[in-house]
Formats: C-alpha cells, structure tokens, sequence
C-alpha cells in the first residue's frame, strides 16, 4: 500500500508540475549560456519605451508613503498587481515597477504636475526566462502571487521527494538494482568530485 | 529491449545518476523562496574574517581601472589582484569576479562552493585586505544552485556547466519518459486522475502566464 501511495504520489506530483518542471528547466539553460543573450539583446536590463502618459487626479498628502501612493496609482491605471514600493527620490519623483511575467512597467509619478508615464520594457526571451525562474516569496498582497509562491514551495517538495521516492522505487526492482547502483555511484562521486574541487 | 523497456530505463538511470542534483536544487530553493530562514540562523550580516595576504599594498604595475570600466578590463584587474595575493590556485577551482562596491573600494569576489574569500582593494592607498566568509548553510546551498555559466576559465568549472546543461536536459526527459510511462498504463484510475492533474497544471500554468 505505501508502495502504491508513493508511486502515485510520484507521478501526479510530476503530471501537474509538468508545466514548470518545463519552465525550469529551459530557463536553466537560458541562464547557463547567458553570453548568447548578451550577444542578442546586449547587456543590461532591458529598455523600457513609453506607451502612456496620463495625469493622476487630486495628487496625495504631504507625508503619503510610497506603498500608499503606488498602490493609488496602480489603481488609477488600472493595474493594479506586484509592485515595488521604493522610496521618493530627492526632487519627490516616484518611479517604481509593476510585475508583468511577460513585459515589466516602469511607473514615473512626479508630484508638481500630478504626471504619470507608464513605460514597458521591450520583450527579451532571457528577462521572461529570469523572470519565470526567480518569482517566488510571499512578500506581495495579491492572491495569484501568493497562489505562485505556494506553487514553488509544492515545486521544492516535490522535487526531494522525486528524488526519494525514485530511491525506493528504484530499490523495490531487483532486476535494476545493480545498473542502478552504478548509476547512483556515479552520480554521488561526480557530485563530492565537484564539490571538492570547485 | 523494447521501446517502453528503454523508456523506463532511461527514465530510472538517469534519475540516478542525476540524484544529487535533483536533491540539491530542490533543497536550495527552499533558501532562496524563504531567505528568511538563513536570516534567522545567521543574522542579516554577512561576517568576513581577516585572513593572511602576501601583499599588503597593490604593486604599482597594476593599473586601477576607472569608474564604469568594462566587465573584461574589471575581470582582468580582479586576476592580477588574487596573483598579486598569493591566490592565483583558485583560477582552476573557482568562479571570481571584480566589482567597485564604493567610490574608493573595488572587491575581489572569489567563489568556491566550500568557501569564499574577498580581497580589498582600496583604490586611493591601494591597500589590501583578504577575507575568508563564514561558512553559512543558507550561502552554501544558494550559491551551487546559482553556479554556472561558461565564462570562467577552468574545465572543471566547464564541466560543472556541462553538468548543469545536462541537468537542464534531462528534467524535460523526465517529463516526456513519465507521460509515456502513465500512458500506457493499464489502470483505469490512474489514466483518468492522471488527465485531472495534468490539467490542472496546464491550466494552472496558462493563467498565471495570462495574469501574474
């Protein structure tokens, strides 16, 4: 019965995961030939261009916070989502960013004309691959991101107890067990190898 | 040996092999999706040790490079720095690379999965510092889970990158090897409950693509 448990754990954890074992996967490798990308897009961020430019009615109290304002904003442009809340520069601006998987947005609030510019950065294949790889944490106060962070904590269990179930299943067929002793013995040695060595 | 026979073997061997790996990413990314952990066994600082140098002052024939130089000009000044240092065995084993971290300061980072060190550069009385970091669980696990690349020199620090790859490789035949298996199974329970999570997931994926 444990046996059967685990087996099927194993493979529905895998059978919904897919998605981002895929995901992972991909922008591992996007990220471990980086220097392909310098070569595409250069280096640095990736530039933001404008696409609005609007007026924030009514302006805010002296002393508004920056996670009240930027929160106010957001909804005026009807964006509201993950965002950073960086404190105003010297001269009062506020630029911050709004999350987008796909296309980040710079927001620049200056308070004297109540003007806001909204830019996006232009699409580049490595941010959308950095950006999938490095989203997690339960620092935003919207619900789809907490639902992705749970989503990377159930990603991380899986991924051990991938690892310890495929351990015992391996253990449970004789007919394996001495290829697969070899394989694992390789794995291990190569591994303390590394970890010695570098 | 048949097709399904050959799937499952390369399914099982390559789990295997790839085992610590596996265990590893998936331990270190618990530090990075929950850094406050690290926090809370070692504190927000970072604790650095003084630790003997050969030089205490940069010779004069090596050139300070300006502020906003070039990441290649930083990385050789970085080189020059740790052979002027008595450090040039870490060229083979570990990862470094040079960074101003103040108008007057520019850090020698060096990388070893077992140990990191930094060396000083002060670059108005061009003194030297060498530090040794202590050792953190947290920085052990985040940092090989962060390592690779190919910009290093060393082939082992290439074949750590190899290895990296093939990891990257293998998770999707991992994917595709376990959707062969579950389709041809023969229970009926498995392949409908199989189908809800697969779904699911999918489903899952698209709107936090669409949404997030």
């Amino acid at each position: 019965m444990f046996s059967k448990v685990l087996r099927r754990t194993h493979m529905y954890l895998a059978l919904f995961l897919g998605p981002w074992v895929v995901m992972y996967a991909v922008s591992t490798m996007a990220m471990n030939h980086r220097e392909l990308f310098v070569g595409m897009y250069g280096r640095g961020p990736a530039p933001f261009e404008t696409v609005r430019e609007t007026t924030y009615p009514g302006g805010f109290a002296a002393g508004a916070g920056s996670a009240e304002m930027t929160v106010a904003i957001l909804r005026h442009l009807d964006l509201e989502g993950a965002h950073n809340t960086p404190p105003p520069r010297k001269d009062g601006t506020l630029v911050f960013q709004r999350q987008d998987i796909i296309r980040p947005y710079r927001i620049t609030y200056t308070p004297g004309d109540g003007k806001v510019v909204v830019e996006r950065a232009r699409f580049q294949w490595n941010a959308l691959m950095n950006t999938l790889h490095r989203r997690r944490g339960y620092q935003q106060e919207y619900a789809l991101d907490d639902a992705w962070a749970v989503i990377v904590d159930l990603f991380i269990v899986a991924a051990v107890l991938w690892a310890l179930s495929g351990l015992w299943m391996w253990w449970e067929m004789k007919a394996t067990r001495r290829w697969g002793a070899v394989s694992l013995a390789i794995g291990v040695a190569v591994f303390a190898f590394f970890l010695v060595r570098l | 040996m048949t097709f399904p026979h050959f799937n499952r073997r390369l399914h099982l061997y390559l789990s295997l092999a790839l085992l610590p790996w596996v265990l590893m990413y998936g331990v270190s990314s618990y530090f990075f999706a929950h850094p406050e952990t690290g926090r809370a066994w070692y504190g927000d600082r970072m604790n650095w040790r003084p630790r003997a140098a050969t030089v205490e002052v940069l010779p004069e024939s090596i050139a300070i490079p300006l502020p906003g130089a070039e990441q290649e000009e930083m990385r050789g000044f970085g080189r020059k720095v740790l052979e002027a240092a008595g450090l040039s065995e870490v060229f083979e084993s570990a990862s470094f690379g040079a960074y101003r971290t103040g108008p007057k300061q520019i850090n020698v980072f060096v990388y070893r999965f077992l140990g990191q060190m930094q060396v000083k550069v002060d670059t108005e009385t061009r003194r030297v510092a060498v530090e040794e970091k202590q050792f953190r669980w947290d920085h052990f696990f985040t940092g090989m889970h962060a390592r690779g690349g190919f910009e290093q020199e060393g082939v082992w620090q290439w074949a750590w990158a190899v290895v990296v790859d093939l990891a990257s490789i293998a998770f999707p035949v991992w994917v595709a090897t376990g959707l062969y298996m579950w389709w041809t199974m023969g229970a009926r329970t498995a392949r409908a409950w199989g189908w809800v999570a697969l779904v699911a997931g999918l489903v899952s994926f698209v709107v936090f693509m669409a949404r997030l």
